[in-house]
C-alpha cells in the first residue's frame, strides 16, 4: 500500500512531533502521504483541482484530529480513511456532484462474470474509473478499492445495500466492457506497430 | 469484499497510483491549521478568563458572606450573654436592696437590746433570743425571697448532709419557710440555727460578691458587643466591594528562560563567519541577532477588589499593557507581497519591538502589617493575556541574518505571574491609595521561533492603585 520509504519511517515520533506542533514534522508527514492520498482524491473527483481540494481539506482534518491516532493501526490507513469520508463529504456538498449522484432502485442489473485481467497502467485505470458516471464511480472505488462492504457503502451513502449492490454490477459491467474495448484496441495498436 | 481477480487486480493497480500535488496546498493547509489554531487560542484563553473571573467571583462571595455570617453569629451570642447578665444584674440589685432593708431593720431594733439591758437576766436572755429570732427569721424570709437559688441549694446541701447524719425534722419547717414566705416557727434546734446562720451570712456575702462580678461581666460583655458593632459596622464597609483604577510605569525586556532578569545576549560565535566576511558578504557569513534592551512599558486598567479575610484580599482586573524591547537592526531590505519587512541584521539602527496586550489579571494582596488605614501589602497574582497588536521583528539566519515581521511567528495568548509590594494609605473611607514596585513574568513563550533566542516577556515596574467605594445615598 505505501512504499518502503514509509514504512521505515518512525511514525510513532512523527505523530509525537506533530502533536507538539512542530512545522517541521507536519510538512514531512505531508510529503510522505501526499502523493498517494492524491491519488484516492483523483478517483473520486472529477478534475484535479477538486481533487486537490479534498486533499487539502483532508490533511486539515488529519492535523486537527491526529490526537485521536492513537498508533494502534497503520497510520497510512487511518490517513486514507480520512480522505475518503472527506471525498464523499466533498460530493455530497457539492452542487455538481450531488446533482448526478441519484440511485434509482434498479433490481434487475446485468450479470458479468469475466473476470478480465487488467493490463492497463495505473494512471489510465483511474482516468477509466473518473468516466464513469459520478454514482457509479462513488460505489466501484468504495467497494472494489477500498473493500467496503455493501452494507457499509449503504450506511456511508444513505442508500440500501441491494441498491449498491446493482449500482456496482453496473459500474463493473460498464468498465469491463470498456476495458475489453481498450484491450482491444490495444492489441490493435501493437498489431500496427508491428 | 470483493473476492473476484478483477476487483484484485484493479486494487493492485490502484495502490500504485499516485500523484503529486501543487505546491498551493501545503500552502493552503498551512494556513488553516495557523487559523484553526489561533481560534481555539482565542477560544480557551475566553473559556480560561471566563472560568478565572467565575471563581474569583465565587471565592469573593463565598468567603465574604461566611464572614459576615461569623459576626452575626457572635452579635447574636454576646447579646444573648448581654441579656443574661442584665437580667442577673436586676436580680441581684433586687438582693442588694432586699438585704438593705433587712439590715436596717435589724439595726433599728439593735437598741432595744440596750433598753431591755436593765432588765433581770432571764428577760434579758429571752428579749434576746426573741430577737435574735426575729432576726434569723427575717433573715431568712428575705433570702429565700430574693437568692432563692444560692439558698436552696445550699440547704439542699446541708439537708442532704444532715439527712446523711440522722437529722430529718429541718427540713419541713425551712422549706415551708422558704416557699410560702409564711412566718417561719421558731427554729428550736441549734444545728438548724447554726444552718440558717450561715446560710445567712453566706448569700448576703454572695450576692455582693455576685453584684460586682455581674457588674464586671455586663461591663466586659456591653464592651464586647460594642466593640463586634464596630467591627461589623467596619466589615461592612471594608467587605464592600472596591472599584479602583490601576496604572503601572517601568521597563520591559524579552528574556531568554522563564523567571530570568538577564537580557538576551548573543555570543561572539553567533557571528558565524564560514568563508567569507561582513565586507563581502556571501551566503558564508551571517550577522548574529541584536542583544536586546530594555525599553519603555506601562499596565492599566479597571480593577475591582474584595477584602476576603481581615488581611487579605483579592482583586480582579482588566487591563491594557503595553510592552517593548529594543533591538539594533540594519536598513529595509525589500517588502514583497506577503507584507514581509525584512531587515538585514547589521546593528545599525536602534528599533523598538511594541506589543500590545489586553489582559485580565487576578491578584492575591496580603496584608502584612497591623496598622489598617497605612499597611504594607505583598500581592501575588496571575494573568491572562491576549495579544492584540506587534511590530515586532522576528530574527532569521537566512540571507545574511534578517529581522523579519511575521504576524504568525508570536503566541498569542499568554500566562504571567505576578508579584510585588505595596504600601496602602487609607486616606478617607472612601479612598484607598497603594503604590509599590511589581514584576511580571511572561510564562508563555513569546516568539516561536527557535533561532531568536528572545522567549519570555519580563516587566518591572512602579505600581499604583486607587480605590474608591462608592458613596450610600442619603
Amino acid at each position: 500500500m505505501l512504499s518502503n520509504h514509509h514504512e521505515i519511517m518512525d511514525y510513532y515520533k512523527l505523530v509525537k512531533d506533530c502533536l507538539k506542533a512542530k512545522p517541521e514534522a507536519q510538512r514531512q508527514l505531508y510529503e510522505h502521504f501526499a502523493e498517494t492520498m492524491l491519488g484516492i482524491c483523483y478517483r473520486y473527483t472529477k478534475s484535479m483541482k477538486d481533487a486537490e481540494d479534498v486533499l487539502q481539506e483532508g490533511f486539515v482534518k488529519v492535523f486537527l484530529n491526529l490526537k485521536q491516532y492513537r498508533n494502534e493501526g497503520e497510520l497510512g490507513a487511518w490517513i486514507r480513511r480520512i480522505m475518503v469520508t472527506t471525498a464523499l463529504n466533498f460530493l455530497k456538498r457539492n452542487r455538481n456532484y450531488r446533482e448526478q449522484m441519484y440511485f434509482p432502485r434498479e433490481h434487475l442489473h446485468p450479470v458479468v462474470t469475466d473476470d478480465p485481467a487488467v493490463l492497463l497502467q495505473a494512471k489510465d485505470l483511474a482516468e477509466l474509473i473518473r468516466q464513469l458516471p459520478p454514482g457509479y464511480q462513488t460505489i466501484f472505488n468504495l467497494h472494489a478499492i477500498e473493500g467496503f462492504s455493501h452494507v457499509e457503502i449503504g450506511e456511508l451513502l444513505g442508500i440500501t445495500d441491494g441498491t449498491s449492490r446493482s449500482q456496482y454490477a453496473r459500474a463493473r459491467a460498464l468498465l469491463i466492457s470498456w476495458l475489453k474495448t481498450y484491450s482491444v484496441d490495444h492489441k490493435k495498436e501493437n498489431y500496427a506497430g508491428k | 469484499m470483493p473476492a473476484n481477480e478483477f476487483e484484485k487486480n484493479v486494487q493492485k493497480v490502484m495502490d500504485e497510483f499516485k500523484l503529486h500535488p501543487s505546491g498551493e496546498v501545503w500552502q493552503k493547509i498551512e494556513e488553516r491549521i495557523q487559523e484553526k489554531k489561533k481560534k481555539r487560542r482565542v477560544l480557551f484563553f475566553i473559556l480560561f478568563s471566563c472560568i478565572g473571573l467565575s471563581l474569583a467571583g465565587y471565592g469573593i462571595y463565598h468567603f465574604g458572606s461566611i464572614q459576615n455570617g461569623r459576626v452575626e453569629k457572635r452579635i447574636t451570642k454576646l447579646e444573648e450573654k448581654s441579656q443574661d447578665t442584665r437580667d442577673k444584674a436586676q436580680g441581684t440589685r433586687d438582693n442588694e436592696k432586699a438585704t438593705k432593708d433587712k439590715d436596717e431593720d435589724i439595726s433599728n431594733k439593735q437598741p432595744s437590746d440596750k433598753i431591755i439591758h436593765g432588765l433581770s437576766q432571764q428577760k434579758k436572755l429571752e428579749t434576746i433570743d426573741q430577737v435574735k429570732d426575729n432576726r434569723q427569721k427575717k433573715a431568712a424570709n428575705n433570702q429565700y425571697e430574693t437568692t432563692t437559688n444560692f439558698a436552696t441549694d445550699d440547704l439542699i446541701k446541708k439537708e442532704n448532709q444532715e439527712k446523711e447524719t440522722g437529722i430529718d425534722d429541718i427540713k419541713p419547717n425551712i422549706n415551708q419557710e422558704g416557699i410560702s414566705q409564711k412566718e417561719t416557727p421558731p427554729l428550736k434546734d441549734s444545728i438548724a440555727q447554726k444552718i440558717v446562720e450561715r446560710t445567712e451570712e453566706k448569700n448576703i456575702s454572695n450576692a455582693t460578691t455576685d453584684t460586682s462580678l455581674v457588674k464586671n461581666e455586663e461591663k466586659k460583655v456591653s464592651e464586647e458587643t460594642a466593640l463586634v458593632k464596630s467591627a461589623k459596622k467596619q466589615d461592612q464597609r471594608v467587605n464592600k466591594l472596591k472599584w479602583g483604577v490601576n496604572f503601572s510605569a517601568g521597563s520591559s525586556t524579552i528574556t531568554q528562560e522563564r523567571f530570568s532578569f538577564k537580557n538576551t545576549a548573543y555570543r561572539t560565535s553567533d557571528n558565524l563567519s564560514y568563508s567569507g566576511s561582513p565586507s563581502t558578504g556571501g551566503s558564508s557569513f551571517r550577522y548574529a541577532p541584536s542583544d536586546n534592551k530594555a525599553a519603555f512599558a506601562f499596565k492599566a486598567g479597571v480593577t475591582a477588589k474584595k477584602n476576603i479575610s481581615p488581611h487579605s484580599s483579592l482583586e480582579l482586573g482588566l487591563g491594557y499593557s503595553y510592552m517593548a524591547d529594543r533591538i539594533k537592526i540594519g536598513n529595509s531590505q525589500f517588502t514583497n507581497q506577503s507584507n514581509y519587512a525584512y531587515y538585514s541584521a547589521i546593528p545599525q539602527t536602534t528599533y523598538t519591538d511594541r506589543f500590545h496586550f489586553i489582559e485580565l489579571p487576578v491578584i492575591y494582596d496580603w496584608r502584612i502589617s497591623k496598622n489598617p488605614s497605612r499597611f504594607l501589602s505583598l500581592n501575588v497574582g496571575a494573568s491572562a493575556a491576549y495579544l492584540l497588536s506587534s511590530n515586532a521583528l522576528v530574527y532569521d539566519s537566512t540571507l545574511m541574518g534578517t529581522y523579519s515581521y511575521k504576524t504568525s511567528a508570536f503566541t498569542k495568548a499568554h500566562v504571567n505571574f505576578m508579584s510585588g509590594i505595596s504600601y496602602h494609605f487609607i486616606t478617607s473611607e472612601n479612598f484607598e491609595w497603594s503604590i509599590g514596585p511589581q514584576f511580571s513574568f511572561d510564562i508563555s513563550r513569546l516568539i516561536k521561533s527557535d533561532v531568536d533566542r528572545r522567549k519570555y516577556i519580563l516587566y518591572g515596574g512602579i505600581d499604583s492603585r486607587l480605590f474608591f467605594e462608592k458613596k450610600k445615598k442619603k
